[in-house]
């Protein structure tokens, strides 16, 4: 093997190795300890600059430098995406190194007959005499099967040799967790090119609003409904929402919180509501919706002058003024929910209403993501419950000699001395049957 | 039926009691344990009879439901369950039967368990004020089949978590504790890890059902990614030569540290760097 093909082999074992996993499973831990130290900044770049500016009030003059170094938007960061990258980049070479000895393992028929020197191998070993080799063997053979170990025997000049052995698939475990965590982690990479979510999209009853994202569809939400419990606070959110194709109405359902509705891949959450209004003069309605309590301004042509229209903040009432042409102000004063008053002669009714805030999103990678998390959860278990052990014993008529490796620990010693017993229990056993 | 303040305090007493006995290396302790894990969920039942819904929500009913899933983990992991049920000649072989320090070691962990159950049932009681322990309407953001599931993994998880935590203070305290303590550790977390694990799966499919995505990096998703990556950490190391015994201890307590701080810290951290977490009420 020449230089750079050992260098090449060394570096290949050592992206794959549980060290490098280690190291790089701790500096992931050190580094979402850090972001979650700092506010991180909404998705939505529509606010990025208010958000950033709120920060500052906060940080002072370490806000560049924060910022620069990513820590506000840390989950995309070059430095948080390259410690992925790496993490995924180590477990996709320890699967790729560890299938093929898997494979060997699990696909090869065992070894039963061993020379003596194999014997002396092993951390765990254990000698115990019995009566004779076939008394010895079918004493071993019937409480390891007992016990649901796999054997496998063969006799050689007066002597048996046993393979025995448990939990072989528990090896595959670990294989399943990290092919479980490389398609998490591709998941999550591919994710924002895969998936879109609209966040605070408003809609006012009766407004039908297009999907867009390439989508022939559109939505319109009916009035909400909130039901109450006896003292007042609210029970439950119901919204009427169409999915409208073309003009034709195609599905009809009653969104809740937690019970979205989904159509053709999209997803409609109700998220939240807030005080509207419905303005209403001879020629024409208008919608308004106080997001965040902002005033609103419906500009009327005829008789030409504006009306700023704000909703008290009960939200059970309306304050309005009217502003002519040059910008004066012609009066002003509060008007109840469904009320009429005369501006320059023309009626204007003022009804009271709520919008709803929705999100609406389409992301293909939830079902493989949950499908993934659970192949993890599953490999975890098996790993973790499904010990595989093995052993090696060489009966004769003098007695046993057993070796064993594997998750043993402390069983292999419990094992032991319960087959060194056998006999002892046996006899119990039959005296109390006696 | 137990309810209310008399059920948690009956049941406080019930894990502090259970503590002493273990710590006396006295067999009655796992009755005791027992009795207070009953009562408790007695306590957690009737509460959720009179809310009429599981009582799962906020910091005080977790705490309880938190404290339970402690008791519960040392219930079931203790080494000495269903011995008596065996057959005795089974039980009299060498093999089988645990030696002295290894009783020592698992009788200091139920110990430290079952303190850390009734020190989460007073913190409940007295640490919580009035108002985070009244029953209050369930919002119709919690109202949701994912609640239970969701919350109750959590709360098994993170106890059996804690038992592995209290494992690790027991190898480190006591020297003649260390080999049943180990054992317990790897156990606890054996049954924590998995648990922790479903809890963010039930959580993923619940945060996609309420908010349209699975993963958002809210604090709360953060801290409990940040208590995973410990254990997954653990379980790396777990069979490396270097790692056994003393570093593993303080990871299995790092690990507990995680837990409580994803708990109790995160809304702390929130009001203290002004963040946002839709895990926050």
């Amino acid at each position: 093997m020449s230089t750079a093909t050992r260098l090449l082999h060394n570096l290949w074992r050592a992206l794959g190795s549980t060290r490098l996993a280690a190291i790089l499973l701790a500096a992931l831990l050190l580094a979402s300890l850090l972001a979650s130290s700092f506010p991180q900044m909404p998705a939505n770049p529509a606010v990025h600059e208010r958000w950033l500016a709120a920060v500052a009030l906060r940080y002072g003059h370490a806000t560049r430098l924060l910022r620069a170094l990513g820590l506000f938007d840390a989950y995309r960061a070059p430095w948080f995406l390259a410690l992925l990258a790496t993490l995924l980049l180590n477990t996709l070479a320890c699967t790729l190194q560890r299938w093929p000895r898997l494979w060997r393992a699990l696909s090869r028929r065992p070894i039963a007959v061993r020379p003596d020197a194999f014997y002396l191998r092993f951390a765990h070993r254990a000698e115990w005499p019995v009566p004779s080799l076939a008394d010895g063997l079918r004493a071993v053979q019937n409480r390891l099967a007992g016990r649901r170990y796999r054997i496998q025997a063969e006799q050689r000049q007066g002597i048996a040799y046993l393979y025995a052995e448990r939990g072989r698939w528990g090896r595959a475990g670990t294989l399943v967790s990290h092919v479980a965590a490389l398609l998490l982690a591709l998941l999550l990479v591919a994710r924002p090119a895969l998936s879109w979510q609209e966040s605070e999209v408003i809609l006012l009853p009766g407004q039908a609003r297009t999907v867009g994202h390439g989508r022939d569809s559109a939505v319109r939400a009916g009035p909400l409904t909130i039901d109450r419990y006896p003292g007042g606070e609210p029970r439950d959110y119901r919204v009427p929402l169409v999915v409208l194709v073309g003009a034709s109405p195609t599905m009809t359902r009653t969104v809740r919180i937690n019970h979205p509705l989904t159509f053709r891949g999209v997803a409609f959450h109700l998220q939240a509501y807030g005080p509207a209004a419905r303005v209403t003069t001879p020629e024409r309605t208008f919608d308004l919706a106080f997001v965040a309590g902002q005033a609103q301004e419906v500009a009327l042509a005829d008789p030409g002058l504006t009306l700023r229209v704000a909703v008290q903040p009960e939200g059970t009432a309306f304050f309005v003024e009217a502003i002519d042409a040059n910008g004066s102000l012609l009066g002003s004063g509060a008007v109840a929910d469904g009320q009429q008053v005369e501006v320059q002669g023309t009626p204007i009714t003022f009804t009271l209403s709520r919008y709803t805030v929705w999100q609406v999103s389409h992301d293909p990678t939830f079902g493989p993501a949950v499908g993934a998390a659970a192949l993890l959860l599953a490999g975890a278990l098996i790993s973790l419950w499904v010990p595989y052990r093995r052993l090696w014993l060489r009966v004769d008529a003098q007695g046993v000699h057993m070796v064993g490796t594997g998750d043993l620990d402390d069983a292999f010693d419990a094992l032991a001395g319960e087959l060194a017993h056998i006999r002892d229990s046996e006899e119990e056993e039959g005296e109390t049957d006696g | 039926m137990a309810s209310g303040p008399v059920g948690t305090l009956a049941a406080g007493v019930c894990f502090l009691l259970a503590a002493l006995a273990h710590a006396r290396r006295l067999r009655v302790g796992a009755w005791l344990g027992a009795a207070g894990a009953a009562i408790l969920s007695g306590a957690l039942a009737a509460r959720g009879l009179r809310a009429d819904y599981w009582p799962l929500t906020g910091t005080y009913e977790f705490a309880l439901s938190f404290a339970l899933g402690t008791a519960l983990a040392a219930l079931a992991l203790d080494p000495g369950r269903g011995r008596s049920a065996r057959t005795s000649s089974r039980a009299a072989r060498p093999g089988l039967r645990p030696s002295g320090r290894e009783i020592e070691g698992a009788h200091a962990v139920q110990a430290a368990t079952m303190a850390l159950a009734a020190a989460l049932l007073a913190y409940a009681r007295l640490g919580l004020p009035a108002f985070k322990r009244a029953i209050q309407p369930l919002s119709p953001a919690l109202d949701s089949v994912w609640l239970p599931l969701h919350v109750g993994a959590a709360a098994l998880g993170y106890g059996a978590l804690a038992m592995a935590g209290a494992a690790g203070l027991v190898w480190l305290a006591r020297d003649s504790a260390r080999g049943g303590a180990e054992r317990l550790m790897e156990r606890a977390v054996a049954a924590g890890y998995p648990l922790l694990t479903l809890s963010v799966l039930l959580g993923m499919v619940w945060a996609q059902a309420a908010w349209g995505r699975y993963w958002g990096w809210d604090l709360k998703e953060t801290w409990t990614l940040i208590t995973w990556l410990v254990y997954t950490l653990y379980w790396h190391l777990r069979r490396r030569a270097r790692w056994r015994g003393r570093r593993l201890a303080w990871l299995a307590l790092a690990g507990m540290g995680a837990v409580l701080f994803t708990f109790l810290g995160a809304g702390w951290l929130a009001r203290a760097v002004g963040l946002e977490s839709l895990h926050l009420f």
